[in-house]
């Protein structure tokens, strides 16, 4: 009977939405970064999961609706991207050279590190994508021949502990620059960061969030290369 | 009839972009080309922000929501973590502070050069 219900595509889908509503409302009532609406998701569905031993196959197939969404969430980037084009206009050099920068001292600092603690070839292409958007980072992973949920993991690490992080990093750099600040935080912690620049300042949000959609792309071309 | 116009020119942008990342002899994601697609169409005002802004913004908006099932995805991975987890995290905590201070500084420098240009341009 289980087995037969849990199989069905509807209850992977709403097994989302409900476990997303929760998220969101634990979000509000603590709004902190590790308050995070999807890991607070994840972390109830994956509980029901063993709980009831039902399989991740089963939860895959209403799970795969929602999955088929990022694509047109990527698309998405584009209109975000768009809203900010006078700012990008103004600062179109400094905001290349940020994210060209951004996008190969994470690459290489990533590569680098792997190499160093001498992490396998799989998981060094799981990790390669993940300073940018989710969205971007796991499609790029499968490509490089990664997988994808840990490219979502180490996303997820690299966004919470940049929003968590900025404000001090922001210090310690003694960056007083608007501009600079936001792409820092953009390039290295993407969207998780951006919500986070988006408290600093308005400046520091709009660059933040150019720099997600930039550096993506960036990272996408670069990785053709590697 | 709204909402499913502004559905069709956003997945009709995706399928393009997937069609086109099959036939590019390099890894280049389908979604990252309707992205680009998407861009250059408003740039060229051949879409305007109107006909997509309702499913853009509640796409932006809910990019969380959309992550659950890849994340949840990892029980399928826990072997690989076990053995690397601190590693793991020292990679990725690491990595985000040097891209933090390379993109800084590198932003800092280039402000500094092109208004140093710009002031004797002006002189």
């Amino acid at each position: 009977m289980l087995d037969q219900f849990t199989s069905a595509p509807i209850f992977g889908f709403t097994l989302c939405v409900v476990s997303y509503i929760i998220g969101l409302k634990v979000k509000q009532k603590f709004n902190y970064p590790i308050a995070n609406p999807m890991i607070i998701a994840a972390i109830l569905i994956i509980g029901i999961l063993l709980i009831f031993k039902i399989p991740l196959e089963n939860f895959m197939r209403g799970g795969a609706f929602v999955s088929m969404l990022l694509a047109p969430a990527t698309a998405a980037l584009a209109l975000s991207m768009y809203r900010q084009i006078e700012i990008i206009k103004k600062n179109l050099i400094p905001i290349l050279v940020g994210c060209v920068v951004g996008v190969v001292s994470a690459l290489v600092s990533i590569i680098v590190l792997c190499k160093l603690f001498g992490i396998s070839d799989e998981i060094t292409a799981s990790l390669i994508p993940k300073s940018i958007t989710t969205a971007i980072a796991t499609q790029l992973s499968i490509k490089l021949g990664g997988m994808a949920p840990v490219t979502v993991a180490a996303v997820a690490v690299t966004g919470i502990f940049g929003a968590v992080a900025s404000p001090y990093l922001i210090r310690w750099s003694r960056i007083n620059n608007s501009v600079a600040a936001g792409l820092a935080i953009g390039a290295s912690s993407h969207a998780l960061g951006t919500s986070k620049a988006i408290e600093i300042g308005e400046v520091e949000g709009s660059v933040s969030g150019i720099a997600v959609g930039l550096c993506g792309i960036i990272t996408v071309i670069l990785a053709i290369f590697l | 009839m709204n909402f499913f116009k502004q559905v069709f020119w956003v997945f009709v942008l995706c399928c393009v972009g997937e069609v086109v990342s099959i036939f590019l002899p390099f890894p280049m994601p389908g979604s990252v080309l309707a992205l680009i697609l998407l861009f250059l169409c408003l740039l060229s005002k051949k879409i305007r922000p109107a006909q997509i802004d309702t499913v853009c913004d509640f796409l932006l908006g809910n990019m969380a929501f959309i992550f659950i099932p890849s994340t949840v995805s990892i029980i399928a991975y826990i072997d690989v973590f076990k053995n690397i987890l601190w590693q793991f995290i020292f990679i990725c905590i690491a990595t985000t502070v040097i891209t933090f201070f390379a993109t800084a500084y590198a932003v800092k420098l280039t402000m500094h050069i092109l208004s140093k240009k710009g002031g004797n341009k002006n002189a």
